[in-house]
């Protein structure tokens, strides 16, 4: 017991071995909800931070929490009771009402008192409700909070009737040194907790919760992850020893540290003959398939060396190296097999075999899928003003993209599809640009992966994307909810990012005209005229373009995102720029300003509209009888020079920064000028006046779309 | 250690640990799992324990004999526990030590590996047991098959035993395995590789395979309307086996595959509930009686629920 009377508790929970890829989000669920537990049961205060620590391997998860009281606080509660009225008779005396309810709580009649309620006065009674100990409650609150623990997939065992990550095999549930008896899944808590299997210790007695990592760790198990991360540092030793140094890879680190309770780091190596199979190969192999880490030399290029990290501190026999070694070679074999017997054909050569690969069931094959992305990608490039060499090398690119999925190599590694179809090109000595687009066409897959290196690329890349969306939509594949098996939502964002973050500037309407006009007149049973399916591609786009926005490193607000887009997307890239801008802009103080008077001129010339009014679309200087409207028409019409020559060189914080700065002038036309003037050409020519600087308003941003912070 | 010493030390080793010991099945399977001593016997309440050697066909693994490490047909050595008793794992290290491997001399993982069978409506939830970075072991939990959730939870171990053979062996090509100390598993099998691939992907006549897969199928709803659930299912074995082939010819196309792959499945679920029923109405003979009793009233209480047959559906 420590000084402040506190104690500390410690839960392990001992299962088969958990997927790696699960561990780390339940070890932080467990120690989270175990601590809001002990707060809502008082046994943790509130208002103090608590001391938690968690850990997790692949056969554990635990969690020690100090601080816990010895027992709940004495509690007083208010039970409430029937109606005031209902309780005592029109003399004041208590009814059968009462009397009942003062019995059920054990109480004399008299100990009752009146208490507002949400429907009047009602009885109530004051009781105390002494704490509990806190082994009895944590008896009863831990097991339905383990189980209630949630997992990307869970499973029944042995009796079956409860789900877990995995079967749970024992428990640990310590306070200070006392077991506290619980049990979860026909598994009682103990002291007992296990080694590292093959470490020959076995079963290990815990005396305490503070003994915890110590005695593990005589089990060769690791508890703490950051200990495991620390020690595998070691991966730059053994680099060393091979006579290289590791390439940096920090999702394999993940990985492996969340799959091994004792981290032993060592080194291997290949056959040397093998350096000849492709980098991207050898790396899939090496870092996918057996989770080692590749070793390069000074230049950067890969020594025929590798290091894993394995469950084991040491390697008596080196009976591990060598099983590692030589599952390696076996599968760079493989993958050696593969590589020459594909090239003994011609990549294009295997469209032929594509004309039997269906694409999907109304599309056609990917042969067909090919050839569609050949037209295609020639009617962007003209689109995007490319259409020369560029365009020419897009479509060469674009022809020979599917082709690796005929090959044994991308059959292998279906993880280096469109990779494998580049070597392959590059082999067969293609222009450079060609056979990257080939390699690169699958890029990019996420909110902040790369994009294609080259114009060519991108091309192929949003080819591919827009023929997957006109064609999978117009057929009427949607995604729903978490149902997306076509990827529809990744091939949109895609397009997106393609056109937003790329160097090309394409017209998004045209170019989903031209991916449902590639289609031609092939036997498609589309399930919805061309227009109204290029309208919901539209918006499935728009959908992601808002997604990107938000969620992408750059994080808009989203009002600035709806202000923005109401003035226009159809060059996405204009349309980021205008973004940036905006948001840039935001800070600062007269940007309230202009999203109000941009408000009050919508409101003034949508009131018009609503009665009937046409607003001209010339203002009359000759009508202009204020100095206020006269200095506002004027500067109106400077900073519409401004703007356009700003915009057009792609400076639209300029562009912001002008329209802002009408503010002083737009004040004093409000302050100054009746708009609605008796006269009515008076009216109508003030009207226009405002439209006008509405226009200019709208042109980057409709900043009626902004919400300012205290108004509504 | 050969081959065969290998098959040897397994089959006592499960044997000693109370599995029936059975002799593979006497039709084309294309994995252990589909030999009814686990098929059938996974589902429903009665303890099971049985280890066998199947020879396994995937004719689109076929590679004329060629191929250091593929094969038209290899063995898999299986077992199945019913339930699987807490320390399976453990018991499952000590059976490594049948044949020579020590695991603290080694280094043995488990890495998430989930099976499902979609010819069986069969899913479960493991790993695959790998033994110096080489997998050498399937560990399953089934959880469904038949398209039926289970209840008492069978473990499946599946050894993938040439694998295991050559790296005891030291050799790095299968054919050169030594099947006993006078003759190799070249010498045994080679010819047959061969032949069976080359009868897969050139000799195969289509329209034969495509009949009879049409006519095994008819024959399994056929002879299971008679009630006689394994001779029912022999002809859905069939019906896999001839996919199988239809496939590796390539007359299977890529919108044809899931139709035909269902046509199996619902006959493996149909099979899969009229055993229940039938191991139901001789009233679980494998368990204690008052269980027994327990679990056909569970069983009835469920039907009348789900308002199907016993054991229910496929959920899907």
């Amino acid at each position: 017991m420590s000084a402040q009377g506190t104690h500390t508790f410690l839960l392990e929970i001992g299962c088969e071995e958990i997927p790696d890829r699960m561990l780390e989000t339940a070890r932080q669920d467990l120690a989270a909800a175990l601590q809001e537990a002990l707060i809502s049961q008082r046994l943790l205060p509130a208002e103090v931070e608590a001391q938690v620590e968690s850990f997790a391997t692949p056969r554990r998860l635990a969690v020690r929490v100090a601080g816990v009281r010895s027992r709940q606080p004495q509690e007083t509660l208010v039970i409430t009771g029937p109606p005031v009225t209902t309780a005592f008779d029109g003399e004041g005396k208590p009814t059968r009402a009462a009397q009942g309810f003062a019995a059920s709580q054990d109480v004399a009649v008299s100990d009752l008192f009146r208490q507002a309620g949400a429907k009047g006065e009602v009885v109530a009674v004051r009781r105390t409700r002494r704490g509990l100990p806190a082994a009895e409650v944590l008896a009863g609150l831990v097991p339905g909070l383990v189980l209630g623990l949630t997992f990307p997939k869970s499973m029944s065992w042995g009796e079956g009737g409860i789900q877990f990550v995995r079967p749970i095999r024992w428990l640990v549930a310590l306070l200070d040194d006392v077991v506290v008896p619980l049990t979860i899944a026909g598994v009682t808590a103990d002291r007992l907790t296990m080694s590292r299997r093959g470490s020959g210790v076995g079963i290990i007695s815990l005396p305490g919760a503070m003994d915890y990592e110590e005695m593990l760790a005589g089990g060769e198990v690791m508890a703490d992850p950051e200990v495991r991360r620390e020690m595998m540092k070691g991966i730059h030793a053994a680099a060393a020893r091979a006579g290289g140094e590791i390439v940096a890879d920090e999702s394999l680190l993940e990985t492996v540290l969340n799959m091994v309770e004792y981290p032993g780091c060592l080194e291997g190596s290949f056959p040397d003959e093998f350096l000849d199979l492709p980098v991207e190969v050898l790396t899939t192999t090496l870092r996918h398939h057996q989770h080692c880490f590749t070793v390069a030399g000074k230049d950067g290029r890969l020594l025929a060396r590798f290091v894993a990290v394995v469950n084991a501190p040491e390697d008596p026999d080196g009976a591990i190296r060598a099983g590692y070694e030589r599952v390696i070679a076996g599968r760079l074999a493989d993958a050696r097999f593969f590589y020459r017997e594909d090239r003994r054909q011609p990549l294009a050569s295997r469209l032929e075999m594509l004309e039997r690969t269906r694409f999907h069931a109304d599309l056609g094959s990917y042969a067909d899928k090919a050839r569609r992305m050949q037209i295609l990608v020639g009617r962007l490039a003209d689109l995007a003003g490319v259409a020369g060499e560029v365009g020419k090398r897009a479509v060469q690119a674009a022809g020979l993209s599917k082709c690796d999925l005929a090959t044994q190599m991308e059959n292998e590694f279906p993880e280096l599809q469109g990779v494998v179809g580049g070597l392959y090109a590059r082999e067969e000595g293609v222009p450079a640009e060609v056979w990257r687009a080939v390699y690169d066409h699958y890029s990019p897959e996420g909110l902040d992966d790369a994009l294609p290196r080259d114009r060519e690329g991108i091309l192929v890349s949003l080819a591919d994307r827009l023929d997957n969306l006109v064609g999978l939509m117009g057929v009427g594949i949607v995604p729903k909810g978490s149902r997306d098996p076509f990827a529809l939502r990744r091939a949109a964002l895609g397009v997106v990012r393609l056109l937003a973050e790329g160097p090309l500037h394409l017209p998004v309407a045209a170019a989903l005209g031209a991916a449902r006009q590639a289609y031609g007149d092939a036997p498609v049973p589309w399930k919805s005229a061309e227009n109204e399916l290029l309208d919901q591609v539209t918006r499935f786009l728009e959908g992601r373009v808002r997604h990107l926005f938000e969620q992408g490193h750059e994080k808009h607000r989203y009002d600035s995102i709806a202000a923005v887009l109401a003035a226009g997307w159809d060059d996405l890239a204009d349309t980021a720029a205008r973004l940036r801008a905006l948001s840039a802009l935001r800070g600062q103080s007269d940007f309230e300003a202009l999203a109000a008077a941009s408000k009050r001129i919508r409101n003034i010339l949508s009131k018009a509209c609503e009665t009937g009014v046409t607003i001209p679309a010339e203002v009359k200087t000759e009508l202009l009888e204020d100095k206020a409207e006269k200095e506002l028409h004027a500067a109106a019409a400077l900073v519409a020079v401004r703007a356009a020559a700003d915009a057009a060189a792609g400076n639209h914080e300029a562009v912001l920064a002008a329209v802002a700065a009408l503010g002083p002038e737009v004040d004093q036309f409000f302050d100054t000028v009746m708009v609605m003037a008796d006269r009515e050409d008076l009216r109508l020519n003030r009207l226009a006046l405002l439209a006008q600087v509405a226009g200019l308003y709208r042109r980057e941003a409709d900043f009626a779309e902004i919400v300012v912070e205290g108004t509504s | 250690m050969t081959f065969q010493d290998l098959l040897l030390a397994l089959t006592r080793f499960w044997a000693e640990r109370g599995c029936v010991i059975q002799m593979p099945y006497d039709l084309e399977v294309g994995a252990g799992t589909m030999n009814p001593d686990t098929f059938f016997r996974a589902l429903g309440p009665e303890p099971w324990k049985v280890a066998y050697c199947e020879p396994s066909r995937r004719p689109v693994d076929g590679r004329y004999g060629d191929n250091p490490y593929r094969l038209y047909k290899h063995y898999q050595f299986q077992v199945l526990v019913k339930p699987g008793p807490d320390d399976i794992q453990d018991i499952y290290l000590d059976s490594l030590k049948s044949f020579g491997i020590d695991p603290a001399r080694h280094e043995i993982r488990f890495e998430e590996d989930n099976w499902e069978s979609p010819t069986l409506g069969a899913a479960g939830v493991g790993w695959q047991v790998l033994l110096d970075g080489m997998e050498i072991t399937q560990f399953t939990y089934f959880q469904q098959v038949g398209g039926i959730p289970l209840t008492r939870i069978p473990v499946e171990i599946t050894y993938g035993v040439e694998r295991i053979a050559m790296y005891l062996a030291g050799v790095e090509n299968v054919f050169d395995l030594p099947w006993n100390d006078t003759i190799t598993y070249g010498e045994v099998r080679r010819r047959d590789e061969f032949e069976q691939s080359s009868y897969a992907f050139k000799t195969a006549d289509v329209e034969f395979l495509q009949e009879m897969f049409d006519r095994h199928e008819a024959e399994a709803r056929r002879t299971l309307a008679a009630d006689l659930v394994i001779p029912a299912y022999e002809h859905a074995l069939r019906c896999s086996h001839t996919f199988n082939l239809l496939d590796a010819r390539g007359a299977v196309s890529v919108t044809e595959r899931p139709a035909l792959i269902g046509r199996v499945r619902r006959l493996a679920c149909a099979m899969a509930a009229a055993w229940l029923e039938q191991r139901a109405r001789l009233e679980f003979p494998l368990l204690p009686r008052d269980k027994a009793r327990e679990a056909m009233a569970e069983m009835e209480a469920r039907s009348k629920k789900g308002g199907g047959k016993a054991g229910g559906r496929k959920p899907s």
